[in-house]
């Protein structure tokens, strides 16, 4: 896993996702910040006109309980004297808005909002105790002041919900209506209140000791609230307070609240309270127009933001769910652009490089450069016109310089071969006149000394023949030489220990009786004798190479050939590449040239399907075991069980005749198969010689 | 010292500061007990002001520590203080003996020999002076309800509070009786005033003579006499000299009832005697006089006329009487709502320390109907006055004082010239 930190062992694949995954991860961060805080902004906007909404009905139930209040203390000033149905209406009035206020108040959900919630709840307590202060103004439980401020801090709740309102976020336009409607509502109110004081003292008919600074201080911040919400204000809804709260009634307030302070210090005030109280409540209920309008402008100000908000929101999401389905196609259809050229080049080359090409040059190497003329590179299949196009294309290319360096190969091994077969070929008849000449000298010598030299002379004569063969065996030709009748195993073996320079420490025992087709005698002699020749030349002058022919386990497996030698043996490393080498005919190596006769019997080995493989003696040593394919025998007849061993066989250099066979025995000794090769028609190149009488003893033994 | 001891130490410190940390004031524990002292004159002259005061104060503590269900107020059902883990309060009284040397000694062993954390209670406005002046040293806070002096919140002190009207707020209530008298075409020009010497006296007289303008009035006569006197003869003669339409008095009780004897010794009725509290107000002078007291007014600022009316001044009340065997008076009703302030701050606080507990008395806001006393409610201006109190007046009609004004909430009318 390591070598996965190192990005430039990172797939095509990831490696493009990163690139894209950074900057996707982060678009995407803040396309979601961005959108959830449009959603957060649309609740919030929500949750704002539905306060916006609640207003309504606690502005109305604030401007009830302010006419309560009012009449409250004209009627407690009166020294609860007056008329007591006089409340009746406003109480009433006051029930119903607070009906309406609590069911409103009850729709809303407060969850996760503590202030709106704690100010719910005090409105809620405050309007619980209604009850009791009207009770206590009927029965004069409380003083006129203590009603009046709990009127007044009734209303104090119910107006603190226009602060935690304004505490909410419904967009600039709805903030600044909010705020304007907060302040009217203050301006308002403490109109109220002077409404109510100048009310107790109209009806008194003087200032109590302390009561004219109160009424002053009202007053004051009635005229303060009205200036806090025209500084508030925007200038249309200056003008529409301009407009609205104007007239005689205004005049006429402002004009008994001068006179009444003018009074203040007299022992009667001659203002008739019944005047008063209807021009401040028309100024009252001007003031109240204006608060409305600016309610329904908050209210369908922030029904607006909410709705907007939310199809932003709405927008938003459908954007970014589209983006991102756009943005992953795009990169998927890159990534797919980039991977798929570049698996069907890996695929490509994969197959050029384990199949395509091997296989071109195992056919290079087994056939004629002719052979390959219509062999072309597979192209790779990638036509795009960008690099990986312009590799694969270049792939293509190399894939084509190869084929045909390996056809010029080829060509060029095909005429090595030629000349290695026409020198061979020469080489061949050369030897054989040699082998004519040595045979003309053997018939016509008589002393025995000289007689041996000249069938010393010819037996390295035939061993040069052998090697002329091998040649042409390694340039892919014939040998030129053939038999045409079965000929028994023994005789095989004979004849292929007569090929060998030291044939005299070759000890043939075959256990069992067979007759090799004609058409693979020549090239089974050929192959035994090169592994003789191996065997006798990796082992001790003074030992023996035994040769035995026999069938492991049951009787339908095939005959093995086992040529052991006593030499010093191979290592295992040696062995294994040895017989692989016997195994792979068609595999050159540097180090063929070092091993010609195995190869040679690798080529022999293949055209006739003979197995050999090398294995360790028993001892020390090397065995070769020869496998022969049923084909290629023409008779088997295993051995009996007690059957009696060769008695010849016992000392190097004897081979014992076949006990019985079918096919005709063709020499007797390993020189009658010299002098029968010789002068054989097909097994050998000169063949207008005539083989002399065999001058070889049944033990093999020169004469 | 090796690496690994000092960690160790280390982490030790750390767990100890932050196991201290979570541990928190000791009144979060469950079972704390909180102790508040008091101070009254429980011996010397005005003792028996003294007792009712104590008596007031212990059923607040009483109805706090209790669970008071019955009682509609805010510390009433459940037992102790809920935001204080349902601490207890203990109430520790101190005898003022009507001397400010005794009260402001009698404050300092409360707070450093008992441990109280906050002190509530005073009656003489000197001996309250005195004793609010020691607790500012000792940073204590001090809630009076029983002393009306104006200077007493007109000192900048820290540290001190009164519920109660001051004589200015009384002064307020009294002259608009005069007013409302005055515009209805009965004559108060001439003022008569009859005071102690001490700081009560003395600042009364002064008030009176500057509400008397609102009256378009004249103060005829302002007669200061000894707070330990009781010879007051050269003072009716004064009185009688200036021939007023109204006396007013600013007296403690052997003071009033010497007044009153004198007044009858010669034969001298005044066409109205307003009282500003003091010894008019203790039910030992409406014992002591009798038939003699009729016609007396006297400010007060709880009524007991209005607490029949008010269902936590009548719970409140009842509760007195069961207790104690008799009714709760003025006094009485001043002490409990001061001791109850301090209670309730206290509990807003959730805290034992005294910095905390003034904090929270300067932000307290208890609306009137979660009092007893017929007020706008107790929340403290700057001056750390309670802007909501507001003082009634009452004559003794029948041998018990009556309210009867303001008139919108009078149970009795009142009767002008006196009977």
């Amino acid at each position: 896993m390591r070598h996965l930190a190192r990005p430039q062992n990172w797939r095509v694949r990831h490696k493009l996702t990163a690139v894209v995954l950074i900057p996707g991860l982060l678009a995407g961060f803040l396309t979601t910040v961005g959108l959830s805080r449009t959603i957060g902004d649309a609740d919030d906007y929500g949750r704002f006109a539905a306060l916006a909404r609640l207003q309504r009905p606690a502005l109305g139930l604030v401007h009830a309980l302010q006419d309560e209040r009012d009449a409250t203390a004209a009627f407690v000033a009166e020294r609860r004297e007056g008329p007591h149905g006089g409340l009746g209406g406003p109480r009433a009035a006051a029930d119903t808005a607070a009906v309406a206020y609590r069911r409103a108040a009850g729709a809303l959900d407060t969850s996760g909002d503590p202030h709106l919630r704690a100010a719910l709840r005090r409105v809620a307590e405050e309007l619980r105790t209604l009850g009791g202060l009207r009770a206590a103004v009927d029965e004069a439980a409380l003083t006129q002041g203590a009603i009046v401020t709990g009127y007044t801090v009734m209303l104090g709740r119910l107006l603190d919900l226009g602060p935690v309102i304004a505490e909410h976020n419904g967009g600039g336009a709805s903030a600044q209506r909010v705020r304007a409607l907060n302040a009217l509502s203050v301006a308002v109110e403490n109109t109220s209140r002077v409404r109510a004081e100048l009310n107790a003292v109209l009806t008194t008919g003087t200032f109590l000791v302390g009561q004219f600074p109160d009424f002053a201080g009202a007053v004051a911040r009635q005229q303060e609230s009205v200036d806090d919400f025209l500084a508030t204000t925007s200038r249309p809804q200056r003008t529409l307070y301009a407009d609205a709260v104007k007239g005689t009634a205004v005049s006429a307030t402002q004009a008994i609240q001068e006179r009444a302070a003018e009074q203040a210090q007299a022992g009667r005030i001659s203002i008739e309270p019944a005047r008063w109280n209807k021009v401040s409540s028309r100024k009252i209920a001007l003031m109240r127009t204006v608060e409305s309008r600016i309610l329904d402008e908050l209210i369908t100000v922030s029904e607006a933001s909410h709705a907007s908000r939310r199809w932003a929101a709405w927008w938003g999401a459908a954007g970014m769910l589209a983006m991102l389905l756009a943005t992953g196609w795009v990169v998927s259809a890159a990534v797919r652009s980039m991977t798929r050229p570049l698996k069907t080049l890996r695929a490509s080359a994969l197959d050029v490089a384990h199949h395509r090409l091997p296989e071109a040059l195992a056919r290079l190497r087994q056939a004629d450069a002719d052979d390959l003329g219509d062999f072309r590179a597979t192209p790779t299949g990638v036509v795009s016109g960008d690099e990986i196009g312009e590799v694969a294309r270049a792939f293509d290319a190399v894939q084509n310089a190869a084929v045909r360096l390996a056809t010029d190969q080829a060509a060029l091994r095909a005429h090595i071969n030629g000349m290695f077969v026409h020198l061979s070929r020469r080489n061949q008849r050369l030897v054989g006149k040699l082998l004519g000449e040595i045979g003309d000298l053997e018939q016509d010598e008589g002393d025995p000394e000289r007689l041996g030299r000249l069938f010393r002379l010819d037996h390295l004569a035939t061993q040069m023949l052998r090697t002329d063969e091998s040649l042409l065996v390694l340039a892919g030709s014939d040998t030129g030489r053939g038999w045409d009748r079965p000929m028994p195993l023994s005789e095989v073996l004979l004849a292929a220990s007569a090929e060998v320079e030291q044939y005299a420490r070759i000890v043939c025992r075959p256990a069992v009786e067979a007759d090799i087709a004609g058409d693979a005698v020549t090239d089974l002699v050929h192959l035994l004798a090169e592994l003789m020749e191996n065997a006798t030349h990796f082992s001790g002058l003074h030992s023996a190479v035994t040769v035995t022919c026999g069938v492991t386990g049951d009787r339908t497996a095939d005959p093995v050939i086992s040529i052991v030698d006593e030499g010093v043996g191979m290592t295992p490393e040696e062995m294994a590449v040895t017989n692989h080498r016997l195994a792979s005919v068609s595999v050159f190596d540097p180090e063929a040239g070092q091993s010609m006769g195995l190869f040679v019997v690798s080529r022999l080995a293949s055209r006739h399907g003979i197995s050999v493989t090398l294995a360790p003696s028993p001892g020390h040593g090397t065995t070769a075991l020869v496998r022969l394919p049923r084909h290629l025998l023409a008779r088997l007849e295993h051995p009996a069980a007690d059957g009696p061993e060769y008695p010849g066989a016992q000392h190097p250099g004897q081979v014992l005749p076949p006990q019985t066979s079918a096919a005709e025995p063709a020499f007797g000794s390993a020189q009658d198969w010299l002098v029968h090769r010789r002068f054989s028609d097909g097994l050998h190149a000169a063949a207008d010689h005539q083989p002399p009488a065999v001058p070889f003893t049944a033990e093999g033994k020169h004469q | 010292m090796p690496r690994r001891a000092a960690g160790t130490i280390a982490v030790l410190c750390s767990a100890l500061l932050l196991t201290s940390a979570c541990t928190g004031d000791p009144v979060a524990r469950p079972g704390a007990t909180v102790t508040l002292g008091f101070l009254a004159p429980l011996s010397g002259p005005a003792a028996t002001v003294g007792a009712d005061t104590r008596r007031g104060a212990e059923l607040a503590v009483k109805i706090v520590n209790d669970d008071a269900a019955a009682i509609p107020l805010p510390l009433g059902p459940g037992e102790g203080l809920p935001r204080a883990d349902h601490a207890r309060i203990r109430l520790l009284s101190a005898d003022t003996a009507a001397s400010g040397t005794t009260g402001a000694g009698q404050l300092e062993r409360l707070v450093r020999g008992r441990g109280a954390v906050a002190v509530a209670g005073g009656y003489e406005s000197a001996v309250t002076r005195s004793a609010g002046a020691r607790a500012e040293e000792l940073r204590i806070p001090f809630v009076n309800g029983g002393s009306s002096a104006a200077s007493l919140t007109e000192r900048g002190l820290d540290w001190f509070f009164r519920t109660g009207p001051s004589d200015l707020g009384y002064g307020r209530v009294v002259f608009s009786l005069l007013k409302e008298r005055q515009s209805e075409g009965t004559a108060v020009r001439r003022i008569a005033v009859v005071h102690t010497d001490d700081q009560y006296g003395e600042d009364g007289s002064g008030m009176i003579k500057r509400l008397a303008s609102q009256v378009d009035g004249d103060v005829v006569a302002d007669v200061e006499v000894s707070a330990r006197s009781t010879d007051l003869s050269g003072a009716v003669a004064e009185v009688r000299g200036s021939a007023p339409d109204v006396v007013l008095t600013l007296l403690y009780t052997p003071q009033a009832l010497a007044l009153s004897e004198e007044a009858r010794a010669v034969s001298y009725e005044p066409p109205a005697l307003m009282a500003f509290g003091g010894g008019y107000a203790d039910p030992a002078f409406v014992r002591t006089e009798g038939g003699d007291a009729e016609g007396i007014c006297s400010r007060f600022a709880w009524s007991a006329d209005l607490a029949t009316h008010n269902p936590a001044a009548r719970a409140v009340a009842d509760l007195y009487r069961r207790t104690y065997r008799s009714p709760m008076n003025d006094d009485a009703a001043r002490a409990f709502t001061a001791v109850m302030t301090l209670a309730q701050a206290v509990d807003e606080a959730a805290s034992p320390s005294p910095a905390d507990i003034r904090s929270a008395l300067v932000n307290l806001d208890v609306p009137g109907r979660d009092t007893i006393m017929p007020w706008d409610g107790v929340k403290f201006d700057d001056n750390h006055q309670n802007t909501g109190a507001r003082g009634v007046v009452e004559q003794i009609q029948k041998g018990r004082y009556r309210l009867v004004y303001p008139f919108d909430v009078a149970r009795a009318r009142l009767r002008w010239p006196m009977p």
